[in-house]
């Protein structure tokens, strides 16, 4: 029986979804961005401790020399973005896409734009925060203690180091998505492929005479910023491609 | 063409067969209640309909599309389970405000009115949630969206009988004021068969019946009274296979339930020999029907 009110279809433009979807997910997910917050302040008291110093000295002078390192910043930030990839690609965090409106395309594309977000976001933040560990070194001085290499960047420098940190930040993002997706279809190659990974990234193992010294080189060694760019691109299309056809392979919902 | 077409449907996980041989259709702005005994297929049926699932052999129609992995059919059902998920970090009366953008048709009053009946905590996160409330805000997203097509599997896990109550007499009353096609899965029929239109009955993978509720209620007829006069007059008279239960209750009495339609003709006569001649409820007709074996329990115990 027709009736007035009787609820009708509804055109679904993919567009549509994948920008809500997108929202929807920052908005949920919000919290992570202030585990990033806390875990940067952490590391802000990490670095705030100097990791290497020599002092010599004679009769009437004495130097002391510490060395100051803004690493913490970036492997926490790091390690935070493998852990968020890594949820973002689980089973139990996809099921929050297909408890609304979704397919698997419009799931993927949101969750790519998600990790891209939130390499920005953290490539600003790190950056950021290693300009606020100047600052605080620099309050920090004592008398006749100074600070080497400034305490300001160059706007430049400060681009520069967003958008490598970015990268790299991306292209790890990428590589932990690709290990959740094969762990999804098979827990034992899932687990496989990290450690795989993680021995052929940093050249621990060599394959008969080929040697891989070391894949990270591949990437850290290159001195042109255009060359570097399009190696990180290039793979993180790769790597996502690659989860996506792997996705494509199973059921949407298990 | 119906709102869902299913034709020779078959679904294997490994060598378990879930589904087989099924073939039915739904048409659109109906209520279904899909009803079935454990490991029945209820669950596998409803998220291959919803597109989560791939049939293994077989097609499935919902809008004359494939639903599979489908964004048109994503974007107009909804499916409604005990593994929705949300995002922790929004409140439960966020996630409202949240999945209202997904539906064209959302009503957030009913949402609203609902959440508060049912005495949610607007702030409480969804995976905290209770079992029972986590069904009712599962089941309020599911009424407010108002999704052309909407699947509920087991909506009222943990639920209490009131709250049940309640949740059927909403659904109820939202899909007569705007119609669409509901299909709603449980084992026990008991307070559902008064909102449902129809019954699409399975057991073990494949389909029992599919009829309205008016035609299951006369699908069958029970008969109680003299053990000897029911076994002489219709018993002798009847196929195996038209008995649908028979079940001696006390010493030389027998109640024995069969299909109407393959009565003998006279068997109103019965009633001279004092014996009664009773309706069988629909969720008792649908145990009988999906029964493993005639008999019952209680043979299990006989044989030992």
């Amino acid at each position: 029986m027709m009736s007035l009110n009787e609820v009708k279809l509804s055109s679904v433009r993919f567009k549509d979804i994948v920008l809500k979807q997108y929202l929807y997910k920052l908005k949920g997910h919000s919290g992570w961005i202030h585990s990033l917050i806390l875990i940067q302040l952490i590391s802000l008291l990490f670095s705030m401790s100097p990791m290497g110093g020599m002092s010599s000295g004679g009769d009437s002078f004495h130097i002391n020399i510490n060395t100051y390192t803004g690493d913490a910043f970036l492997v926490l930030t790091m390690i935070w973005m493998a852990v968020m990839t890594s949820f973002l690609g689980s089973q139990a965090y996809r099921s929050i896409d297909f408890s609304l409106v979704s397919n698997r395309i419009t799931s993927y594309v949101s969750n790519a734009a998600l990790i891209l977000t939130f390499a920005v976001y953290a490539g600003i933040t790190g950056t950021l925060m290693s300009l606020l560990q100047r600052m605080v070194l620099v309050k920090s001085l004592g008398e006749s203690e100074f600070i080497f290499g400034g305490v300001q960047m160059a706007p430049w420098d400060i681009l520069l180091s967003i958008f490598v940190a970015t990268l790299y930040l991306l292209l790890l993002a990428s590589v932990t998505y690709l290990i959740q997706m094969v762990s999804a279809l098979n827990k034992a190659a899932g687990i496989a492929l990290g450690v795989f990974i993680l021995a052929f990234g940093f050249g621990w193992i060599r394959i008969f005479e080929f040697k891989v010294e070391n894949v990270l080189l591949f990437y850290t060694a290159e001195s042109s910023l255009g060359l570097f760019a399009l190696k990180v691109i290039g793979s993180v299309v790769l790597l996502l491609g690659l989860s996506m056809l792997i996705s494509g392979r199973m059921e949407v919902k298990r | 063409m119906s709102f869902i077409e299913v034709h020779d449907l078959k679904k294997t996980y490994g060598n378990i067969q879930a589904i087989h041989d099924l073939s039915f259709a739904i048409e659109e702005n109906t209520i279904t209640g899909l009803i079935g005994r454990n490991g029945a297929g209820k669950t596998t049926l409803l998220r291959m309909i919803a597109g989560h699932l791939k049939p293994t052999q077989g097609e499935i129609k919902v809008l004359a599309r494939d639903p599979f992995d489908d964004l048109a059919v994503a974007g107009n059902m909804i499916f409604v389970d005990d593994t929705m998920v949300f995002p922790d970090s929004l409140t439960l009366v966020n996630i409202l405000k949240e999945a209202a953008a997904f539906y064209p048709y959302w009503d957030s009053r009913i949402a609203d009115g609902l959440f508060d009946y049912f005495r949610l905590n607007p702030q409480q996160r969804h995976g905290n949630l209770s079992k029972g409330s986590k069904s009712i805000f599962n089941a309020i997203i599911g009424i407010a969206s108002r999704c052309p097509l909407t699947l509920m599997d087991e909506p009222t896990t943990g639920m209490d009988s009131a709250v049940r109550k309640d949740f059927y007499r909403a659904l109820l009353k939202d899909y007569i004021d705007h119609p669409r096609t509901v299909i709603l899965s449980s084992h026990l029929l008991g307070e559902l068969e008064d909102i449902l239109e129809d019954i699409l009955l399975l057991d073990q993978g494949t389909k029992r019946a599919h009829r309205s509720i008016l035609e299951m209620k006369e699908y069958a007829l029970g008969f109680r009274g003299n053990a000897q006069v029911i076994r002489e007059k219709l018993l002798c008279r009847l196929e195996e296979e038209e008995i649908l239960y028979q079940e001696e209750f006390a010493k030389g009495s027998l109640y024995l339930v069969a299909e109407t339609e393959h009565l003998p003709e006279g068997y109103e006569k019965l009633r001279q020999h004092e014996v009664e001649i009773v309706p069988v409820g629909i969720d008792d007709l649908c145990i009988y029907l999906t029964a493993g074996k005639k008999g019952g329990i209680d043979d299990v115990f006989k044989r030992g």
